[in-house]
């Protein structure tokens, strides 16, 4: 039987978690630069999202215009909220 | 023959529509809807000025709300095609609708009888007012009922060719779950989830559109194909 | 549901050559309308923020931010449950079952995290209406709630297809369509825990 731990996907959600655990520490790491680290928090989010999205999803198995189709998403909208939270 | 008049009940939603936006949007001028937080003597006002085309705008929404049925009802029929004999989802729908789609011909009645005595109070026009929007929004909870129930009759079809294709029931999920924030209209006078908001109005409003136009499109497509003839 | 098309597929890798949509293509249209409105629903908290900087700032801090990673954590190995139970439905592997068992234990964990955290707000006096920033936060997190629970219900129904011995009696497209949904979820509540809590 294979590993339930030892696999891509218990990577994925060690790099999630870990990456969950930045962002809540990122006000502080980024000091008095509020913007800074609200842009952080921000770009962390969404590419969380885009790997929960290509790896447990299994976009990166789908075909091209369904995995596209998310990725335009993850991009938009991160770009919008960028701009609104500068 | 029969196909014919399943046709006709599909067209009727359309009709039943476009009247209902032809009397909400120009004639009443209800859309979008008066803002909650406007002061009782300016409802009144706007009222007062612009009766006949409320009065006329009324009648419209009211025969729009009972030519929905046959469309509804044509919903019923492929419903129940596809349940079968034992079709406690066809017969849920039947009722929900009923009460759900009614309430439209009472928010007609309810501007009618808020532009119908100038003469009265300020407040009492601005209470009928206030009645006939709720009745327009807060109706979120049997919609959302009635699209879970359609989602999961079209979901059941277990036909290699299902009487109406599987996105149309994700999709009557999906309408159901962005109806139901709508129910939240009471609690607020301004933002987002006001009956006027951008999240309690206007996106149920596109979202309802959306949902409208492609069960007519599928349910002209099922009867196209004579996906009802046979059993 | 779909047993045929996907009963072949017992890979691993779904794709084994050919490219493959992760349970049925009508899934899809659930989850893409979904994204386009919690867009739009990001994009309306961000825009009703630049009214009220300061309000939003205040009111922010006011939120528990170590539940609100707690969530977090339970919704991102509740996914992993399922990512794994998906994975191991197709290896015939009968640890699916207790995967899914799993997924949903932690999906519960979730509502009760939830219902102590309204509760202590209600309790603090915040309310629904105390002032913008908690319409924004009341709403958002209910109707993701709302999703959580539709989701319970699903991963509820994909349990019950197991067998005793852990095999799975329905198509790999009911799991893969249920597990699709509910990382949906997760992806959500991961941008909304950033934009109420973190941001």
């Amino acid at each position: 039987m294979a590993s339930l731990v030892k696999n891509r996907f218990s990577l994925i959600w060690l790099i999630l978690v870990v990456a969950s655990l930045l962002s809540w520490e990122s006000m502080a790491i980024a000091g008095d630069d509020a913007r800074l680290g609200r842009m952080v928090i921000l770009v962390i989010a969404f590419l969380k999202v885009r790997l929960v999205g290509i790896e447990f999803m299994e976009l990166r198995h789908a075909p091209v215009l369904l995995r596209a189709g998310f990725e335009a998403w993850c991009i938009a909208v991160c770009a919008a909220l960028l701009v609104l939270f500068w | 023959m029969k196909s014919g008049t399943m046709k006709v009940c599909t067209y009727m939603g359309a009709l039943a529509g476009t009247l209902l936006f032809v009397g909400i949007w120009p004639l009443a001028n209800m859309f979008p809807p008066l803002a909650p937080d406007m002061g009782t003597a300016e409802v009144a006002a706007y009222y007062r000025g612009n009766q006949t085309g409320i009065l006329v705008g009324a009648i419209l929404i009211m025969t729009a709300s009972a030519l929905f049925f046959p469309f509804l009802a044509a919903i019923a029929v492929l419903l129940k095609k596809i349940e079968g004999p034992v079709s406690p989802m066809t017969y849920a729908f039947i009722m929900v609708v009923a009460y759900g789609f009614v309430t439209v011909f009472f928010a007609g009645l309810f501007f009618t009888a808020a532009a119908y005595r100038p003469s009265f109070s300020d407040e009492t026009i601005h209470s009928l007012s206030d009645i006939a929007f709720f009745l327009f929004v807060m109706p979120a909870v049997p919609a959302f009922v009635q699209n879970v129930i359609t989602g999961i009759a079209i979901l059941g079809d277990k036909r290699a060719e299902p009487i109406l294709p599987r996105w149309v029931g994700y999709m009557n999920l999906w309408t159901g779950v962005l109806l139901l924030p709508g129910c939240v209209v009471g609690l607020f006078k301004v933002g987002p989830f006001a009956w006027n908001g951008a999240l309690a109005f206007w996106l149920p409003a596109v979202v309802f559109a959306i949902w409208f136009n492609v069960m007519i499109v599928a349910m002209l497509g099922a009867i196209k194909r004579g996906a009802l003839a046979g059993e | 549901m779909n047993d045929t098309a996907h009963a072949a597929d017992t890979t691993n890798k779904p794709s084994a050559g050919k490219r493959h949509v992760p349970g049925e293509e009508g899934v899809w249209v659930f989850i893409f309308g979904d994204l386009i409105v919690f867009a739009a629903f990001f994009v309306t908290y961000a825009v009703g923020r630049l009214d009220e900087l300061d309000l939003f700032r205040e009111s922010q801090a006011l939120l528990d931010r170590q539940l609100g990673l707690l969530n977090t954590l339970l919704l991102l190995t509740s996914s992993w449950c399922v990512a794994q139970a998906v994975s191991a439905v197709r290896h015939k592997d009968p640890r699916a079952r207790l995967l899914t068992g799993g997924a949903i234990l932690l999906g519960l964990g979730f509502v009760i995290v939830k219902f102590f955290e309204y509760s202590a707000k209600v309790e603090a006096g915040i309310t629904l209406n105390t002032n913008s920033f908690f319409i924004y936060y009341y709403m958002f997190t209910g109707i993701h709630l709302l999703h959580v629970l539709i989701g319970l219900g699903v991963l509820a129904y994909v349990f019950s297809r197991f067998n005793r011995a852990g095999q799975f009696q329905s198509g790999i497209g009911l799991i893969e369509g249920g597990g699709v949904f509910w990382h949906l979820v997760d992806l959500l509540w991961i941008v909304l825990f950033a934009l109420l809590y973190l941001v």
